[in-house]
């Protein structure tokens, strides 16, 4: 696939004997949103300041598109955006002037940077306010600063630590609208959030760290599997009829493991995504297929499953 | 004791003696003739004066002093020869233009038209003071003066002359220009003051030279008070030379007034030469004065353009 | 860094505490020179030859000279320019987004010292200059070019000065998490170097060499010498002597007692040190005032690239 982006490996951190992260081993590739979970203390906050070098790792090492954060720190800034879990900005200056800060210490031409500013701010629905002072802006709002704030340098990697905390539903669509696209123009984006349905809807893959142990990683479906059925693929048909032998017939399909029956609906487990398989074989055998569905794990119940 | 008893007898017996011999001359008088007789009761001092008239009696009739001075005479008056007391009309005359008065003494203001004398009591006669005031606004030339009092009763009348013998003097002034006695002068520059010189006397001045007193505390060495000319040879009456004073603070000198004395020794006899006391403010010389506002200016104008540059707007 | 330091430079010029701390020190300075120029005539000697520096240096029998307000004023301005200087960007959240940003990390604390130092050398030559240039005006007598020197020298001592107490209030803004309590300290250190060092020398002198008003010269200058080396403790100190001995060119000798004594034993002329012999007689004090505030620098340098930037 493509470049990797993120590589740790046993990425340790402790605090006075206290391990915050403990043996961390990641990988992520251009273009992914890699979803990072973990109830509150698990050690997301700390991963992450790690990958931009605001931390030293106490063992292990990061790599950040080839580079080391603690040694070559302005190669992995000047790709790397992060927006902080609580994002702070010069109270005195106003949104406009914070931005044009920020563009000047990546170096923006001033007139890049005006253009681009203005088109953020119209972006993050700022462009009413952005001539006040910050101290006059509310929680919400300069969130949505903060999320404009990173888009400023062009970043290959995204850290997002909690970025739709305190933004109003429009907002958050809007923001997890944003960062899909972005990921679309191969930006990777790490998104840290204990919304699980918005991580659902996004995320390409999943981590989910629980006192400093990465205890599962993957994409969702993958993780639905294995935490709850077992790693099976779960398939649900209605047919027309249900008789014996299409219970039979479907048994005989390589790779199904069992078919559980009821009046008009099979569940089928398998090892693969034998979908196509399957309807062919209804199709074949002059039964009607009515519906079919290949089971869905929701992102909240793998999430207890894993901690649990 | 015995002694003022013995003082006192022969005091007595002194008395007695007078009256005795007194009596005496009396009876030899009276034994002479009618006309004697009658005489008698004249007293014996006066037994010469036969005729009624007035006597003038000075004992300096002659003064001598300087134009600007006044000459005041003791003249004593004395009526002889008359039976009772008279009044006599008192004038006295001087040169044109000079002020005469007839006064009781030197030092009163009232002027005395008449004085009354009686000869039968007078011993020494009646002492009036004749002054005389040469004219103020000329100077008066050297001379004598002739001044006449006159005393008149009725045909009675007499006279004396008195002389005021006017000598040539010089007069020295010392003063500035302006009259003002204060000046400016700036640190390390010269500054001019021009005093004026001038005799309004009537005898030549000799030799006028010239000194200062510097003022006390800092740098009193650097002060630089020069004169020119930084003498004269000598002065007409009536005439009248300008002095430039060049003062020159030193160039450190704080402004604020200082004192300088300019004194003239014109005269070696009177130990007091005239000086002037002048108050010389040094103010600050215009070019550190304005350096010294523009450092000021400079300094808001670096804050000013701090902020244009470094601030933002 | 140059971005870093133009922001912070432009947030202190526009900072209410730059306006309040420039008109307070030029209101003390303009009032120092009124007095100075009240008792210069006085205080100048027939013999003095530096008629300007005593501007800087005389004080009236009420109040003390403008020397006196300037060792007050650069400690507070220092402390005022350093004290929140990174821990208000850590409260406030924006430390680790700058941190993110393509910058060392030490920009941030370069930026900073040198914007807070360039405030400061702007007040402390500008309060020199308002004072020198009123005085100017109202004396009318120009300093010379050894004077001017010597002004150059107080401006650059009071710099450096100055960099101590921003360096030492930085170290206290990188040490401490909360402003307030960076400020305190920063304080309290001042107060204890202004005020108890002289105390404690004076103490421990006199527990030393006892003097009373029959001692000899020998023990006073002892006492006065041991008192001098303890409040060498204080950078106050040091600083007083430094402008005290570069704005008056009479002090031979740090001690008094003896420079009294080479006067009256050794026949010494009061004649006035030139500039190099001058300086070259605080020149130790120099020397520790550029390295203490080296030191206090280095060490929140290193503090500060050390620590975890946590938005908290
Ligand atoms: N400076 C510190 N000293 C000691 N322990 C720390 C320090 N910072 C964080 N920790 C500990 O490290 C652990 C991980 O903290 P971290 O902030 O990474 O958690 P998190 O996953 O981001 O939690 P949250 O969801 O609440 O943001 C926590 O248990 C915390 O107590
Ligand atoms: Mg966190």
């Amino acid at each position: 696939m493509g470049q990797v982006v993120i590589e740790t490996s046993d990425l340790s951190k402790t605090y006075d004997g206290f391990t915050a992260v403990d043996k961390l081993n990641l990988h992520i590739e251009e273009g992914e949103i890699f979803g990072f979970l973990g109830p509150n203390g698990a050690g997301k906050t700390t991963t992450m300041l790690m990958l931009l070098g605001l931390t030293a790792p106490s063992s292990g090492t990061v790599q950040i598109c080839g580079h080391d954060p603690g040694r070559e720190p302005l190669e992995v800034k000047r790709v790397v955006g992060y927006l902080p879990e609580k994002v702070g900005f010069y109270e005195n200056l106003n949104a406009r002037q914070n931005l044009e800060y920020t563009a000047e210490l990546n170096n923006l031409p001033k007139r890049e940077a005006f253009e681009k500013i203005n088109n953020l701010l119209s972006t993050v629905g700022l462009s009413q306010v952005c001539d006040q002072e910050v101290k006059k802006l509310s929680r919400g709002m300069k969130q949505r600063l903060g999320i404009a704030d990173i888009w400023i340098k062009d970043p290959k990697l995204v850290l997002l630590d909690e970025p739709t905390s305190g933004i109003d539903p429009e907002g958050i669509e809007d923001i997890l609208t944003l960062t899909a696209n972005m990921a679309r123009k191969g930006i990777t984006v790490v998104f840290c959030s204990h919304q699980l349905h918005q991580v659902q809807r996004i995320c390409t893959r999943v981590g989910i760290l629980n006192k400093g142990h990465l205890v599962a990683e993957g994409q969702i479906d993958r993780l639905g599997r294995e935490a709850i059925a077992g790693g099976r693929y779960r398939i649900e048909i209605q047919v027309a009829q249900v008789n014996q032998k299409l219970v039979d017939a479907l048994k005989l399909v390589e790779g199904v493991v069992d078919v559980q029956g009821s009046a008009e609906t099979l569940l089928i487990s398998c090892d693969k995504d034998l979908r196509e398989q399957i309807s062919k074989l209804i199709v074949e055998s002059d039964n009607s297929l009515l519906g079919m569905k290949i089971e869905e794990y929701s992102l909240e119940a793998v999430y207890k499953e894993v901690l649990s | 004791m015995s002694k003022s008893m013995l003082a006192c007898l022969m005091a007595c017996l002194l008395l007695f003696t007078v009256a005795f011999s007194g009596l005496a001359n009396t009876q030899l008088v009276m034994a002479k003739s009618e006309e004697a007789n009658k005489l008698s009761l004249i007293p014996p001092w006066q037994a010469s004066p036969s005729e009624e008239e007035i006597q003038f009696n000075c004992k300096y009739p002659i003064q001598s002093g300087t134009s600007d001075s006044s000459f005041s005479f003791n003249v004593e008056l004395k009526y002889v020869g008359g039976e009772e007391s008279q009044l006599f009309d008192l004038s006295a005359e001087g040169p044109p233009d000079w002020m005469v008065r007839v006064q009781q003494t030197v030092s009163g203001t009232k002027e005395l038209p008449a004085v009354v004398l009686d000869p039968t009591k007078t011993y020494s006669g009646e002492s009036v003071v004749v002054i005389a005031f040469p004219p103020y606004w000329v100077v008066t030339e050297p001379g004598d003066y002739n001044i006449k009092l006159k005393a008149a009763s009725g045909d009675l009348e007499g006279s004396i002359d008195l002389t005021a013998r006017v000598t040539a003097r010089y007069e020295f002034k010392f003063e500035t220009d302006t009259g003002l006695l204060n000046t400016k002068a700036t640190a390390g520059k010269e500054s001019h003051l021009t005093v004026v010189v001038s005799n309004t006397g009537t005898a030549n001045l000799d030799k006028v030279m010239f000194s200062s007193g510097k003022p006390s505390g800092i740098g009193d060495e650097h002060w630089d008070v020069t004169f020119n000319p930084d003498k004269l040879e000598g002065l007409k009456p009536l005439e009248e030379q300008e002095v430039d004073v060049i003062i020159k603070p030193p160039a450190k000198t704080i402004a604020g007034d200082y004192m300088i004395t300019l004194r003239s020794n014109s005269d070696p006899s009177t130990s007091s030469s005239p000086e002037l006391k002048i108050r010389v403010t040094v103010g600050t010389s215009t070019k550190w004065g304005w350096i010294g506002a523009g450092i000021i200016v400079a300094v808001l104008a670096g804050l000013v353009l701090a902020f244009r540059k470094l601030g933002r707007k | 860094m140059y971005t870093v330091f133009r922001k912070e430079l432009a947030d202190y010029l526009e900072s209410k505490r730059f306006a309040m701390l420039f008109i307070l020190a030029t209101m003390a300075a303009v009032f120092a020179v009124y007095l100075a120029v009240q008792n210069i005539r006085g205080a100048v000697s027939s013999s003095s030859e530096f008629v300007f520096l005593k501007i800087f240096t005389v004080s009236s029998e009420t109040l003390p000279s403008f020397l006196f307000f300037v060792s007050i004023f650069i400690p507070i301005i220092g402390i005022a320019f350093g004290f929140d200087a990174i821990n208000n960007e850590r409260a406030s959240g924006n430390l680790s987004r700058l941190l993110s940003q393509p910058i060392y990390r030490d920009s941030i604390i370069n930026g900073k010292f040198l914007a807070s130092l360039a405030v400061l050398s702007f007040i402390v030559v500008s309060v020199i200059a308002i004072v020198g240039g009123l005085g100017l005006r109202i004396i009318g007598v120009p300093p010379d070019s050894e004077e001017v020197l010597r002004l150059i020298a107080f401006a650059l001592t009071s710099i450096i000065y100055g960099a101590f107490w921003v360096a030492l209030a930085i170290l206290f803004s990188v040490s401490f998490n909360r402003a307030a309590s960076s400020m305190l300290a920063a304080l309290a250190l001042w107060m204890f170097f202004f005020f108890f060092v002289y105390m404690i020398a004076g103490a421990i002198a006199d527990a030393r060499v006892p003097i009373d008003s029959n001692s000899s010269f020998e023990m006073i200058a002892k006492n006065a010498e041991i008192q001098g080396m303890i409040n060498r403790i204080s950078p106050c100190n040091l600083y007083g002597e430094s402008i005290l001995a570069l704005l008056t060119p009479e002090i031979a000798s740090l001690n008094p007692a003896l420079m009294m004594i080479s006067v009256i034993a050794a026949g010494r002329m009061l004649t006035p040190l030139n500039f190099t012999q001058s300086l070259l007689l605080v020149w130790p004090q120099i020397v520790t005032m550029v390295a203490l505030a080296t030191i206090c620098f280095a060490i929140s340098y290193v503090r500060f690239i050390k620590q975890e930037i946590r938005a908290t």
